[in-house]
């Protein structure tokens, strides 16, 4: 092919809708089959209002000052009315105030924990299922070793260690989240590093990082978009647990499991008060349960007879 | 074995017109404790705007034969000569560079083409790895490419499986000659086609060799496709090379067992076969 070869015009450049056709098909094929799932679409649903009590919190909270500390002590543990519909707990604080703040802590909570899983488990397991023996040897084998210790154990421990507090339990869970990834990346890897096309890019002369960030990643990204939807209600349940046992978030900075911790001792007269910090973590990660389900299936046809 | 390989001719190797020369390539994969010799001693040499036919069964080794000449796979021994340099002690960017000279097209395109790259995307990857072009004068190449394989310029922002087999394995070769090789690898590159997509293939590599001034090292268990298209043949089985010579000479003459049996087993139908 020499320069005569070339058309003498500049080719045009058709607009954003042609160029785009194939991808705007595919998109209204998985908002069809999306919206087609109830589970699915329930769950997109308990996430987007978890999104919006997170980040119009302090605005839509009726007693924003409750969820800073403001002592109400005439006001104490009144049981669900219309002025407090989820009750007030023992400092005369109204409960729904704080649990719709408490939403922020708990989405910034999962957003660092799997994000921070994500970003060592993916590199991790890419360089582990592509490059293979010795390396893949080591970084395996001290995945399993993280692995085989029970996280929220191992957690608790690291915590302990480093002093009880909403950030060390933070960094303390990302620590133990990342081994998931690196396996589920590495095994995916493995199958699609074998790949005709990845092959083909070698033989063009791809560098190993280009084939990585333009093949390999690209190919592994359905199963980790699903297990990172999984992992949000995943880890803000173990934050909760962990600020459950005391060694999480502190009053009074509203957190649905210290919430939990306080109002177990209020139990069973006082029920509104634990009843409905646990009703909201149970939504929440029931909704990111069912939206990483749904993803699973439209992503991942192969995967849903099961 | 039914005769011992039949070593090659050591003028042909010392050719001032080969382009392409291979001597004692082995190939031993060694898996759970036992070791299989894929390709056992070949030496083969292309001349320069020629068309060298590999025939074999499967297993014969021919693929591995195509792969280990691409560097896509590390020979255990033999030595690969392209173009006067020792392919073989290349390694790193040195290899990298010399990647643009000689590409493959493998038999299947249905896994050859990222599922996730749109076919402008898979065009424009050989000049991105291994030129500075970008922006309208890319765009440009592009669109010559599919000027060259006959598809429409539409088909840029298509993903592959929104393609037929012929279509793709059209975008497989134009992405194998988009930085003008010398030499042209083809891993069978219609068994995996219908047959009547398999006639405009073969066709279309034929206009292509003398439009681009190409060599061709064509790997096939299609007899009646190899004697059609090719100058000199190669048969391979288990591992080896049992004859070779001029494509007119293996086919009216088979001097070996192995290769009068391939021969008949062809079904009669010559007209048709391709």
């Amino acid at each position: 092919m020499t320069s005569a070869d070339l058309p003498a015009t500049a080719p045009e450049i058709p607009s954003f809708r042609e160029r785009h056709a194939s991808t705007i098909r595919q998109w209204r094929l998985y908002t069809h089959l999306f919206a087609g799932s109830f589970s699915s679409m329930l769950g997109l649903a308990l996430v987007v209002l978890f999104l919006i009590l997170a980040i119009f919190g302090p605005v839509l909270a009726p007693y924003p000052e409750d969820t800073t500390g403001a002592v109400n002590l005439s006001q104490r543990l009144l049981s669900p009315s219309l002025a407090h519909p989820f009750g007030t707990d023992e400092m005369g604080a109204d409960i729904l105030s704080r649990i719709i703040v408490g939403a922020r802590t708990s989405l910034w909570i999962g957003l660092i924990i799997t994000g921070v899983g994500a970003g060592i488990g993916v590199p991790l397991g890419i360089i582990a299922g592509y490059h293979g023996g010795f390396t893949r040897a080591v970084i395996m084998r001290v995945t399993d070793l993280f692995l085989s210790v029970p996280g929220l154990a191992l957690a608790l421990t690291i915590v302990a260690a480093l002093g009880p507090g909403i950030t060390n339990c933070v960094i303390a869970l990302s620590l133990v989240w990342w081994p998931g990834y690196v396996r589920l990346v590495e095994s995916k890897t493995l199958s699609v590093k074998e790949e005709l096309y990845v092959e083909s890019a070698r033989a063009l002369g791809a560098s190993t990082p280009w084939i990585l960030r333009r093949h390999i990643l690209p190919n592994c990204l359905t199963p980790i978009i699903v297990k990172a939807s999984m992992d949000m209600g995943m880890a803000i349940l173990s934050a909760a647990s962990l600020g459950f046992i005391g060694l999480g978030a502190k009053p009074p900075l509203p957190e649905w499991g210290s919430m939990i911790s306080v109002a177990r001792t209020y139990m069973p007269d006082w029920w509104w008060y634990s009843l409905f910090p646990g009703l909201a973590i149970f939504l929440t990660v029931l909704g990111f349960n069912l939206l990483g389900d749904g993803l699973r299936d439209i992503l991942d046809p192969r995967s849903r007879s099961r | 074995m039914l005769s011992p390989a039949i070593t090659p001719s050591t003028d042909a190797n010392t050719d001032d017109g080969s382009i392409l020369s291979v001597t004692g390539l082995t190939k031993v994969f060694v898996s759970g404790g036992k070791e299989f010799r894929a390709v056992d001693d070949v030496s083969l040499s292309v001349n320069a705007g020629d068309v060298l036919g590999i025939v074999g069964e499967s297993g014969s080794g021919k693929s591995t034969v195509a792969r280990l000449v691409m560097r896509l796979i590390e020979p255990t021994a033999g030595r690969i000569v392209f173009e006067g340099g020792d392919l073989t002690a290349k390694s790193g960017e040195e290899l990298r560079r010399m990647r643009r000279h000689m590409q493959i097209v493998f038999q299947n395109p249905h896994s050859s083409l990222d599922p996730r790259h749109t076919i402008h995307s898979a065009l424009a990857e050989p000049f991105l790895i291994q030129t500075n072009l970008r922006g309208i004068e890319l765009e440009r190449r592009i669109d010559a490419l599919l000027d060259i394989v006959s598809l429409p310029k539409a088909f840029k922002y298509r993903f592959p499986h929104e393609l037929s087999g012929g279509q793709k394995q059209r975008i497989c070769i134009a992405r194998a000659v988009a930085l003008e090789p010398r030499l042209l690898v083809l891993d069978e590159p219609t068994s995996a086609l219908d047959v009547s997509v398999q006639a405009q293939i073969i066709t279309f590599l034929q206009e292509l060799r003398q439009r681009l001034n190409l060599t061709y090292l064509f790997i096939s268990h299609n007899l009646a496709v190899v004697r059609h298209i090719c100058d000199h043949v190669i048969v391979m089985n288990q591992g080896k090379v049992l004859e070779q010579g001029t494509t007119e000479s293996v086919f009216a003459h088979p001097q070996n067992d192995y290769t009068r049996q391939l021969i008949d087993s062809v079904p009669r139908l010559p007209r048709l076969a391709i």
